[in-house]
């Protein structure tokens, strides 16, 4: 027996049980650990001061003042997403339009071919032409619609970004 | 038959699920419906973690916007809650991080934390502060603590969240989550003991 009247082996037990305090007032150990902690309690003066002493603490933790939500901050978020969501259904919708408007471009210039083919004798005739110099005409024409279409979509693209930066 | 509790219950959860689920959608009455639902716990949590009440506000706003912006990859197994949390602590430790880069858990010049300066046989005269009902000052003792600890003591006496929840929201091992706690109750009980010794409660 030691000075406090417990043997080595309780001395651990009260070590181990001391630890697990501050856990069981919070509530949150497991059925074995809580019931491990009660029968130690019953017979531990000591262990049972500090239990009450970190009840009354968690106690009074959860009567803390709860403090609430200004209204005006519910609302102003609200205004603030409702502004964001329509800035990036703009952005779907203007993507979109381009990509359209690319897809358009790209068919149009395709269907020129044929058409060209269709109309090459009379071409080659009125300006004198050779074939290879109205193929090359030709890819010139599609490359730089091509190119101003890109140009223009990675433009166009930049400013949607800068905008929904700016919200 | 179901009684008027259970259904009422029912009622609620199959509503807070269909919000959830237009939330995903992108719908904005489903956010603000949610966001009326969390408002003040959100607001709550994040006041603790920066005891600033402009840049809880901030923080909040900010908030709601990374949940709209993420709400297509939530996943509706998951609980809201606990995916709404994971957001804001993310956002407050971030933004502590921003304002004291040095350390969230606040150690005291000689390397000890708190709760290591502890002395182990105070007298407890905080049975007497508590008896009293001074909540004020417990909430005055918490404000002065590390953030980590604060964050722990408000999720789970606060927000009554289960440890399991809190280990899911900060993303830390449940092991972790215990110890906190044990260190933030601690550190708590010293704090206030030594208030009331050195007379510092007003």
């Amino acid at each position: 027996m030691n000075g406090f009247g417990m043997d080595d082996l309780d001395m651990k037990a009260h070590s181990e049980i001391r630890e697990l305090l501050t856990l069981a007032a919070a509530g949150v150990l497991d059925a074995a650990e809580q019931r491990q902690v009660e029968e130690h309690l019953v017979q531990c003066e000591a262990c049972r001061a500090e239990f009450q002493s970190l009840g009354r603490l968690t106690g009074a933790l959860q009567k803390q003042i709860m403090p609430q939500a200004p209204r005006s901050l519910v609302q102003q978020t609200r205004r603030i997403l409702e502004l964001r969501l329509q800035a990036q259904r703009d952005r779907r919708r203007s993507y979109f339009f381009l990509g359209a408007l690319a897809v358009l471009g790209w068919t149009f210039t395709l269907l020129n071919w044929p058409l060209l083919r269709l109309m090459d004798g009379p071409l080659i005739r009125a300006f004198n032409l050779s074939g290879t110099q109205l193929t090359w005409i030709w890819t010139t024409y599609i490359l730089a619609a091509w190119l101003g279409t890109a140009l223009a979509a990675a433009i166009l693209g930049k400013r949607f970004q800068q905008e929904g930066r700016t919200l | 038959m179901m009684s008027p509790l259970v259904e009422t219950m029912l009622g609620a959860t199959l509503s807070f699920e269909t919000e959830v689920t237009r939330l995903r959608g992108g719908d904005m009455d489903a956010i603000a419906t949610l966001m009326q639902r969390y408002q003040h716990r959100l607001y709550r949590y994040m006041l603790r973690m920066v005891r600033q009440p402009a840049t809880a506000e901030d923080l909040f706003q900010q908030t709601w916007i990374r949940v709209m912006e993420s709400a297509g990859s939530y996943d509706p197994r998951r609980s809201f809650e606990r995916w709404l949390f994971a957001i804001a602590h993310n956002l407050a430790i971030d933004h502590l991080r921003r304002r004291q880069p040095e350390s969230l858990d606040e150690e005291l010049p000689s390397g000890e934390t708190r709760v290591d300066a502890t002395p182990s046989t105070a007298p407890d005269v905080l049975a007497q502060l508590l008896a009293e009902e001074r909540s004020t000052f417990v909430a005055q003792a918490v404000a002065e603590m590390p953030a980590t600890f604060r964050e722990v003591l408000t999720l789970r006496f606060e927000e009554e969240m289960k440890l399991e929840e809190i280990a899911e929201v900060l993303a830390l091992p449940l092991g972790m989550v215990k110890t906190r706690l044990h260190r933030a109750l601690k550190s708590l009980q010293s704090v206030l003991r030594t208030k009331l010794e050195t007379g510092k409660l007003s």
